[in-house]
Parts: structure tokens; sequence; C-alpha cells
């Protein structure tokens, strides 16, 4: 609903405003407005203003204040115009918008007089006095622990024992989100599906603000867990434009820029991830471990993207012990991080080691099928890199099954290509990526290391031709999803094998190499001052500019002044 | 209303910038109190024997009896507004889209200081970039016809085709390694060279090839020469054209944004030279080159006219 406030503008000028806000989490003697959208002398009045009024409809009852929280998009927008709304009329039109939504909650019509309040006396006491916050009951406590430990099945039994009717607010705002994720869970990652169960969900809660933000956010996880590509953006907007961020509580906020830094680190952003990591961490309510931990998690795992081991290493060490200490079941999710920086560090002994710890962690807790997919091609790989290729075949038999993005199709070609069995590569290929059909559910990373895989092949059996057309479409994969450093990484296999000058200008025709390395440059430029961006989570260290380093090598290799021999990072890196 | 507006950190090349990129404006709602510190200022130059007033010439002491006068005649009704921006924004090493950001932002603080005034008169001191040497370079073959016949009669002094070849060699130079690459034809007449081995001093026709190079690497400068002086021109004008669009697009689009019944308001831009004394514009630039210290150093020490200043100047970080 519109009202129309007079407001005055940077330059003094005096204009007139439309302004739409909604009033959520309604409560009488609770916990007052504390948005920074509204100066103190607003609330001030607002407050004066509607506990008058409901003092002069219920003298008898004790009423010391309103609690409420005001939120507006406009309100957000005229400050970063630096409009400044008239105090005396926003105070007015927020004062009569939440007593006419007092007036609905206790059944009366909108805009009703004191007499119509007064008759509705019992329920006014009721709705907004009667119900003194209770400890949660054993079972709904119990709903969220199992949930935690990720015994999903047994929350998902327990939860329909229990009558949500009968369920005070506070109890209904433990349970709803883990019935949500629960449902979430069973639409494997069918985007539309999972929609439509958020839309019902969000309907059954429609009065609730803080619960449904909490299940916004929900959805937002998991549909980033499923790896969709634009999902996850798509409903972050959609939870700004209902929610400024200076609506949310301050644990709201900090779990807000988490996920949003997630969906950022999923899109490869990680410049954009980090600072919201950041701000998330510090925002965070003291006290907070559990979300700590998975900020640390995610920001090692854009700084291992970007070849900082070290600090990456340390973060998720520490998310580790938090998580461990704490007896939290995502541990498991830290220690995958750790494995993984051993993993793309190239210290494949030590990777096989963590991730083996990280399997039998993993194995107490119920997976979905994407985390099984993917702790079973960690494994694949893992062995992979150290010869082990009896158990890394079980591995990637077992990974198939729940192969929805194409990875495990990649990593069954590096199995092969390790064994040499080029001519069982082609067959694969063929039957796995050849047709876009089969291609059209694939992650464009999953692909760009097939194509890649396949050029060895080639390279190694001498054809050099369609081995660089292989190379030239992973190229594209990883460019046109803006992976430079795996783009440029690729580079290599055109100086490393005795390519023919034809296949080399093929090469160049399709994917211009100088635009490749100026790309890396680009992006080593950019991300060479990651840690600075994470002062509250990252401490001081010295490491040298890795991707500078990285697109030096590459750069003396196209122009044939590469020093022969080993030592080199691009050996000592592995990205896939 | 006046508003002046200037900038403080490297906007020009990307990546160059490590600390924050500032942009300012100051609104003098009386236009009196402009002229009043315009002949403060001139009678300071006078007497410290200065040409031209810009906060990086300055010394020390200069600078603060110029923050001393500028605080003195910030009167109640005039408002100080600076915004700032991580380096990051500047993320394409494009220097067309540098432009592009550049005239986002100042359309942008423009926006927020004229909301709802309907007569701005903006005065700034702006630099586009159009002619950077990769547009330079493009349009060489695109002049106006009276720009090439020009060009044709026009002829480089002896002595300034040495400065010009290395001016210009190095603009060239520092392009990136991809728009160097699309420059190497030109690369190529300007570095011409008779390779001296081949060379027969008695040879009949050697003066007139050694003639003949000259004249081309001269006519290669001649060319690059007047396609900067075309774009510098186009830039400014083209540029002024589209600022002021985007200065009237924002302003619609916050007005309907906040649903103000306001019309658009009478716009002039004038942009004016490093050269010329505008008082407004100098206020601007002390504003922003004091967010650029306090955001950028580490020492932290002003004087009173600068900690006057930072109480009166309001300064927001902007995405």
């Amino acid at each position: 609903m519109n009202t129309r406030i007079p407001a005055i503008t940077f330059n003094g000028s005096v204009v007139e405003c439309a302004l739409s806000f909604s009033i959520e989490d309604l409560s009488i003697n609770g916990s007052e407005e504390s948005s920074p959208l509204l100066s103190e002398r607003v609330r001030g009045r607002v407050q004066e203003v509607v506990v008058g009024a409901l003092r002069r409809a219920y003298p008898d009852l004790a009423i010391e204040r309103v609690g409420y929280r005001l939120v507006s998009r406009d309100l957000e927008n005229l400050r970063a115009n630096r409009v400044r709304p008239d105090g005396e009329s926003l105070a007015k039109a927020i004062s009569h918008r939440i007593l006419n939504e007092v007036a609905v909650r206790v059944g009366a019509d909108m805009q009703a007089d004191l007499d119509s309040l007064r008759e509705r006396q019992p329920i006014f006491r009721r709705v907004f006095l009667g119900e003194a916050p209770r400890p949660p009951a054993p079972a709904v406590e119990r709903v969220g622990v199992l949930f935690e430990e990720r015994r999903f099945e047994e929350a998902a039994g327990l939860l329909r024992e229990l009558d949500m009717e009968s369920l005070s607010a506070e109890e209904r705002e433990r349970v709803a989100p883990v019935e949500l994720a629960l449902e979430l869970r069973r639409c494997g990652c069918a985007v539309p599906r999972m929609e439509a169960c958020y839309a019902a969900w969000s309907k059954r809660h429609a009065s609730e603000g803080k619960l449904r933000r909490k299940g916004h956010m929900v959805l937002v996880r998991a549909l980033e867990d499923c790896r969709h590509i634009h999902a996850p953006r798509k409903w972050l907007r959609a939870f700004e434009e209902k929610w400024p961020v200076s609506a949310l509580m301050p644990d709201e906020r900090s779990y807000y820029w988490y996920s949003k830094g997630r969906t950022e680190y999923g899109r490869g952003e990680f410049i954009g991830a980090l600072e919201l990591l950041e701000r998330a961490a510090a925002e965070l309510p003291s006290g907070d471990l559990p979300l700590l931990a998975a900020i640390q998690t995610v920001a090692a795992n854009c700084l291992a993207d970007n070849l900082l081991f070290e600090p990456a290493r340390r973060l998720a060490e520490q998310a580790l012990e938090t998580r461990k200490r704490l007896a939290l079941a995502d541990a498991f999710e830290s220690q995958g991080a750790l494995a993984g920086i051993a993993f793309k560090a190239g210290r494949f002994d030590e990777a096989r080691e963590e991730f083996l710890v990280y399997a039998r962690m993993a194995e107490e807790l119920e997976l979905g099928s994407d985390e099984r997919n993917r702790l079973r091609n960690y494994l694949a790989k893992s062995a992979i890199m150290v010869g082990d290729f009896d158990e890394a075949r079980a591995h990637l038999e077992r990974a198939m099954e729940d192969d929805r993005l194409g990875f495990s199709a990649a990593l069954w070609l590096l199995w092969l290509l390790h064994r040499g069995e080029h001519a069982a590569m082609d067959a694969f290929y063929a039957e796995h990526f050849l047709l876009p059909e089969r291609q059209r559910g694939c992650d464009p990373f999953a692909l760009g290391w097939a194509y890649a895989f396949m050029a060895r092949a080639e390279f190694a059996r001498g054809r050099w031709e369609p081995g660089v057309k292989y190379l030239a479409r992973a190229v594209g994969f990883f460019r046109a999803d803006r992976y430079h450093l795996e783009a440029a990484w690729l580079l290599r296999y055109l100086w490393e094998y005795p390519l023919s000058g034809e296949a080399l200008s093929l090469f160049e025709r399709i994917q211009p190499v100088e635009e490749i390395l100026s790309d890396l440059e680009e992006y080593a430029r950019r991300h060479r001052d990651l840690l600075d961006r994470i002062p509250t989570l990252a401490e001081e260290v010295d490491v040298s500019p890795r991707l500078d380093s990285l697109f030096e090598e590459l750069a003396a290799l196209q122009s044939g002044t590469a020093p022969p021999g080993g030592g080199r990072l691009l050996d000592r890196i592995c990205l896939y | 209303m006046e508003y002046y507006f200037d900038e403080s950190g490297n906007w020009q090349q990307p990546g160059a910038e490590r600390h924050r990129l500032v942009m300012g404006g100051v609104l003098f709602r009386d236009r009196r109190t402009v002229h009043r510190l315009e002949e403060e200022l001139r009678l300071f130059m006078a007497e410290e024997r200065l040409d031209r007033l810009h906060a990086t010439d300055l010394t020390a002491a200069q600078k603060a009896s110029c923050y001393e006068m500028l605080v003195n005649h910030l009167v109640a009704d005039t408002r100080v507004l600076v915004h700032h921006y991580s380096p990051d924004v500047l993320e394409s090493s494009s220097r067309r889209k540098v432009d592009e950001i550049y005239l986002d932002k100042a359309a942008g603080l423009v926006k927020v200081m004229a909301l709802g005034d309907p007569e701005v008169r903006i005065h700034y001191d702006l630099k586009f970039h159009y002619a950077w040497p990769a547009n330079v370079l493009r349009q060489m073959d695109r002049l106006p016809w009276y720009l090439k016949k020009a060009r044709d009669r026009f002829q480089l002094k002896p002595g300034a085709v040495a400065d010009e070849r290395d001016r210009i060699r190095k603009k060239v130079d520092a392009l990136p390694a991809y728009e160097r690459s699309r420059a190497r034809g030109f690369l190529d007449r300007l570095n011409v060279r008779i390779q001296c081995d081949s060379l027969d001093p008695f040879d009949s026709e050697l003066e007139s090839r050694l003639n003949e190079a000259k004249s081309g690497v001269a006519q290669a400068l001649n060319d690059y020469f007047w396609s900067e002086l075309w774009q510098h021109f186009r830039g400014q004008e083209l540029m002024r054209e589209r600022f002021r669009d985007r200065i009237l697009a924002e302003l619609q689009a916050t007005e309907s944004l906040l649903g103000m019944d306001a019309s658009l308001p009478r716009l002039t831009i004038r942009f004016w030279g490093k050269q010329e004394l505008n008082a407004g514009i100098f206020a601007a630039d002390l504003a922003c080159n004091l967010a650029w210290r306090m955001l950028s150093e580490k020492r932290q020490e002003y004087t009173p006219g600068e900690q006057k200043l930072l109480e009166i100047m309001e300064m927001e970080q902007c995405e």
C-alpha cells in the first residue's frame, strides 16, 4: 500500500515521495524495532502514538511498548538517494499501519475505531499477551538435532508425528525450516519441483516474516547444493527485493552474506565471494561458531581455487577443529575441503589419506545422491593419481549411479587415460559426451575436463589435429564459464607435445592464445590481493603471487623461453 | 543551483590505483559565495606566484592556506558529498569501458546531489580518455574529409619528429598484448629501418631511399597525431552529450523509483580545463584530495582547515 509523504532532498528541495512498507513480527511488549531506517525521533513518536492508542483501547492492560519490524524497499531507496522523509509524517504513517495490523490480528476491520478494538479485548489478550515464551517441546528439539546430525529419515519420521497446528510460533520457527529442507531433498534437484515445494511451504507460513526468510535461505542453500547455475542467484535476488538487508536481524544478516558468498563462490566469482564472506564474518554475532566454521570452509575453497594453498589449509583446519569440537556433522565438509586443498596442491598421497578420513566421517551420515556422487568422485580421482586403479574403478562404478552432472564420466576418462586405454576412451566418449543431448545436463566444468582428457589421449597417439580440436573445445567450455585459470592451464599441452604447425595454427584459429593469456594476466592482477580482502578471516601470511608465476610460466612456454626441467608450478598443481 | 565536481585517485589506468577511487561534489546554493572564494583565490595565486591551482601541485603550507580559505566560505547552505569506490570498479582493461564506468559513477553522484532541483548548473573538471591509443589507431582511416585534407598538408617540424615518435611509441607499447598485436601494422610503419649491411654507399638511389623511409615514418606519426586530435575533440563533445543524457536518465529513473511528482530539470553542463580557475571546482578538488588521503594514507594528521572540512563533508562508500 502506498502512502505519500513530504521529504527533503540533498540540496534542500522539498518533494513528495511514495512510500510503501510493511510491518512484520508485530508484538506487544516485545523487542522494539531497531531498524537503522528509522531515526530515534521517529521510533519514539511511533511508540508514543501506538502505545497511547492501545492504552486508551485497553486501559486495564499493562502495555509498555510495541515490537515490530519495518520492511521497506522505498525507505532504503530514499536513504540511498539521500532523501530525508519528513519525520512526523513518517511516524504517523507507520503508527497508522501498526494499528491497522493490530486490528486485523484481533479480527476487526482495518482502521477500526477504539470501540471495536475494545470489544475484542479477549482476542487481543490471546494473540498478543497470552503466550509467554516456553521452552520448546522435546520432540521439537529432537527434530532439529536429528537434522543437524544428518539423520534425515529419522527427522522426517518424527516430524510426521508432530501436530504443526499445536506448536507455538517459536517451535514452528525451529521445525518448519527443517520440514522444508527435508521436502527439498526429496525433489532430487529438479528446480521447478523445488520451487513449487517452496511456494507451497511459503503459503503455509505467509504471515511469519522471520520464518519465511529462513525458509527462503533454506531454498537457496538447497539450490546451491545442486550446483544449479542460475537458480541460487535468482532466489537471492528475490530475497533482496522482498527483504532489504537493513530489515534483517544481525544473525540473519550474517547468514545472508554467507549464503550470498557461497553462491558467488559456486559461480567462480572469488573476489565477490570473499568480500561477502568477510562481511559475514565481520557481522557475525559472537558465539555463532557453527556459522563461522561454515564461512571459513567456503573461504578456504575460494583461496585454494586461486592457488593460495597454505592460508586455505589453515582456514579449513580451523573450521574442522571447531566443527569437531562442537560435534557437528558438517565437519565432514571441512575435511573434504582439506583433502581437496592437498589434491589441488598436487600432494596426492596426502590427499588420498585425507579423502579416506572424509569417507569414514561420511559413512555415519545420510548423504543425498549428489553428495554420495561427490564423495565417490573424490575417492576415485585420488586413487587414480596414486595409481590404485582397481580401487578407483570400484568407486567410479558406484559414482556413475548418481552422476547427474557428468563429473564421474569425466573422471572415468581420466582413469582410462592413466591406464593408457585410448581406444576405450573413444568408445566411452562416444557413449557419454558425443551427442549434444548427452551434454545438455552436464556441468561445463566437467565437460571441459572430459574434453581435455580426450585431447591428451589424442596427443598421446600422435594425432595432433583431433587433439587440438578437443583441446580447443575444452578451453572453450572453461572460457565460456570464466574459468580463466583452467583455460590457460590447458595451454601447456600445446607446447609440451611436439604438435605440428598446422595443428597449432588450427588451435589459434579457434582459441587465440594471446587472448587466453591476456585473460589470465588480467585475472592474476585482479586476484593478487585476495588475502587483503579478508582481514577478519585470514591471518596475515606472506604468500608469493602464484597466479602471476603461473602466467609467467605459460608466457615463457609460449615464447619458447621456458627453462626445461621440473620444479614448475604448472606441474605441481592439479586443477581437476 | 550550482554544482562543482572533481575526482581523485587514478581513474585513467585500470589496475594502477592501489587504494580508493574518489569522486566528489560541492553544492553552493548561492553563486556569490563562489565569486567571493574565487576573488580570494586569485589574490592568493598572485601572492604565491602560481599560474594554476591544483591540490596535488601545492606545497603543504599552500594547501593548508587553501583549506583554511575554503572552510571559511563553506557556509551553512553549502554541502559537500564524496563517493569513494574500490579500484575494482575499473575491472576491465578496456579504456573505452573506463570512460563509461566513470560516466556512470559521475552521473550517479550528480543525481544524488541535484535531485529535486528545477535548475541544475553543473561545472565539471572532467577528463575523458576517448583518445586512448587503440582507439586512435582504429579511427586513423576514418577521419572526416576536412581533417584528412589538413593532415595531408601538415608537416611536423623536424625537431618534433623524434619527440613525437618516442611519445607515440611509448603509448602503443603500453597497450595490452592483444591490442598491441593488432597495432603491428602501425608499429612496422613507425619502426621502418634500412638494413645497414645491404647499403651500398655508391648506390645512386641511396639518398632517395633514406628520404622515403624518413617520410614514411613522418607520415605514420602524422596519421596518429591527427587521429588523436580528432578523438580528443570527438570524445569531449560526445561525452558531454552522453553525460547529459545519463544524468537526465538517472534523475528520471530515481524520480520514478521514489514516486516523486517532479518534472526534469533545466540542465547545463560546463567542462573546465585544468588551466582555468574555477573556485567551485577547486573546492571539489580539495575535498577529493583530502578524502583520498584519508582513505589511503596511514598517517592521519590534519591541519585545522582539513579537520573542519572533514567535519563538513559527507562521505559514502559506493559499489
